[in-house]
């Protein structure tokens, strides 16, 4: 698949793939996945802010992001940049030690405030291999730059 | 004979100087406990007839004038010269300023305890004991001299124990709350030209400020919100509070009031759409980057699925996790501190 395929619809995209559970550890799945998450944690890491608040992580996680690797702002293209990584390990994710949870879960940014993320059935197919649930977080920027108009 | 009856006059005053202070610091030391930072200064005096109602001193709001003395002696004339004995002072919140309004009959003076800490303190009445005193210096002193009656009354209100003061009614702190907002009942504008107070512009002010502490008391109960019906009822009330206070604009949409920071929040919502736009809009970040950042934080929860309910603070950036029952839950980020 062409890194350059777009979504006229979609402003910013990129795929995560999730993985939670409570004795989960980090370096270990990096190991296994032959991958540097883009954020992990381990159950009870505390988290200190610069506010002075503090967050401790109530599970483990571990979190590849697709941001950054292409620019492309078709959701599936990022879905298989994630399955392409699984494949050359050949890692089932809902597996590996200490996973409880794993999903792939796609931001997605509307450009226009219509359209979506469109997943075809080759993807859907690889995504029912790993058992991984395909999760969309949609947002709406209403002060993204209005589109050109068409002409004619 | 004149030089002696001079003599014997200064004598009596000075004795009753001195049996006034005398007076004056066995009450402090008998009824306060011993503790001194209770002792109450004055800060204000009400003085209240049939017809009239006099408030003099400082004002109780903005304590110009914590000692009310430059008031003080017109204050006493009147008390002592009855009706038509005092000049009105035209400008409120001055020192010494005070107002008249249809009022009661009771006569007293309107203290404050000092805190100790600080803070602000309610103007509050003097009981009837502290009255009695104050009445019965002012009495025994003022025929020698209007001046003695000062120093000696003064003298009486710096020692007056704070145990004998008594909280103001609900009644008084509405009085009380009517003068600091200049909205006297029974007064026409003229009266009040000089600061507004009474006018139409005036009324409108004060409605404005009310809609916006109305406004802001239900931002605080979201803010404070610990279940979702609290949060809904308390995002109810704020939101008629915008409309109110929208319409004593002159229709001004509060939604656009960005230049006003307590219009500008919404405080912990649901609406996370908005609040992004709210906290691009006052940040000047991108709202597409804080979507991004609000994305990756709630991966840091236990709520991260698309069908998990957020919460995020759309004054501070702060998100939150919802709980088992979908109220709002853990802090677990800040769209303005990503890491």
């Amino acid at each position: 698949m062409p890194s350059d395929v777009t979504n006229p619809n979609c402003r910013e995209t990129y795929a995560s793939l999730c993985l939670f559970g409570s004795v989960l550890d980090p370096t270990l799945i990096s190991t296994i996945l032959r991958l540097s998450p883009s954020d992990a944690a381990h159950t009870g890491d505390v988290t200190h802010l610069s506010s002075g608040k503090t967050h401790v992580a109530p599970r483990g996680r571990w979190i590849f992001a697709t941001s950054g690797l292409t620019p492309s702002t078709d959701a599936e293209h990022h879905i298989s940049l994630i399955l392409d990584r699984l494949d050359a390990v050949s890692a089932q994710p809902t597996h590996l030690p200490g996973v409880e949870a794993a999903s792939i879960s796609v931001y997605w940014v509307s450009a226009t405030g219509n359209g979506g993320p469109a997943v075809s059935p080759a993807v859907m197919r690889r995504l029912t291999h790993y058992e991984l649930p395909l999760e969309f977080d949609i947002y709406f920027d209403d002060s993204a730059p209005p589109t050109p108009a068409v002409p004619g | 004979m004149l030089a002696v009856n001079s003599s014997l006059r200064r004598s009596f005053v000075c004795a009753l100087v001195m049996l006034t202070i005398g007076v004056g610091f066995c009450s402090a030391s008998s009824g306060s406990s011993g503790d001194a930072s209770r002792l109450a200064r004055p800060s204000a005096i009400v003085v209240e007839r049939p017809s009239h109602r006099i408030v003099c001193g400082n004002d109780p709001v903005n304590r110009v004038d914590p000692w009310g003395l430059s008031a003080f002696g017109d204050l006493l004339w009147g008390l002592l010269g009855g009706e038509g004995g005092y000049e009105p002072t035209p400008k409120p919140g001055a020192p010494g300023a005070w107002w008249d309004t249809p009022g009661g009959l009771e006569v007293g003076p309107i203290l404050s305890p000092a805190p100790g800490d600080g803070s602000t303190p309610a103007p509050q009445p003097m009981t009837t004991g502290g009255k009695v005193v104050v009445g019965t210096a002012v009495a025994i002193t003022a025929p020698f001299h209007p001046a003695v009656a000062i120093v000696s009354t003064i003298i009486f209100f710096a020692l007056i124990p704070g145990d004998e003061i008594a909280p103001m009614t609900p009644e008084e702190e509405e009085e009380a709350d009517t003068i600091a907002g200049m909205v006297l009942p029974g007064v026409g504008p003229a009266g009040f030209g000089a600061f507004g107070g009474g006018t139409t512009a005036g009324v409108e002010a004060t409605a404005i400020a009310a809609a916006e502490a109305r406004l802001l008391t239900a931002r605080t109960a979201m803010r404070n919100a610990k279940t979702v019906q609290q949060l809904e009822t308390a995002t109810a009330e704020a939101n008629a509070a915008a409309v109110e206070l929208a319409g004593l604009r002159g229709g001004q949409s509060v939604g656009t009031s960005a230049a006003d920071p307590c219009l500008k929040g919404m405080a912990i919502t649901r609406g996370v759409g908005g609040a992004l736009d709210r906290l691009a809009a006052s940040s000047g970040v991108p709202r597409h980057v804080l979507g991004g950042r609000f994305h990756r934080i709630k991966a840091h929860g236990n709520s991260p699925g698309p069908r998990d309910t957020n919460f995020i603070d759309d004054v501070t950036g702060d998100v939150y996790d919802s709980d088992a029952a979908g109220n709002v839950g853990q802090f677990i980020g800040n769209v303005f501190n990503a890491f």
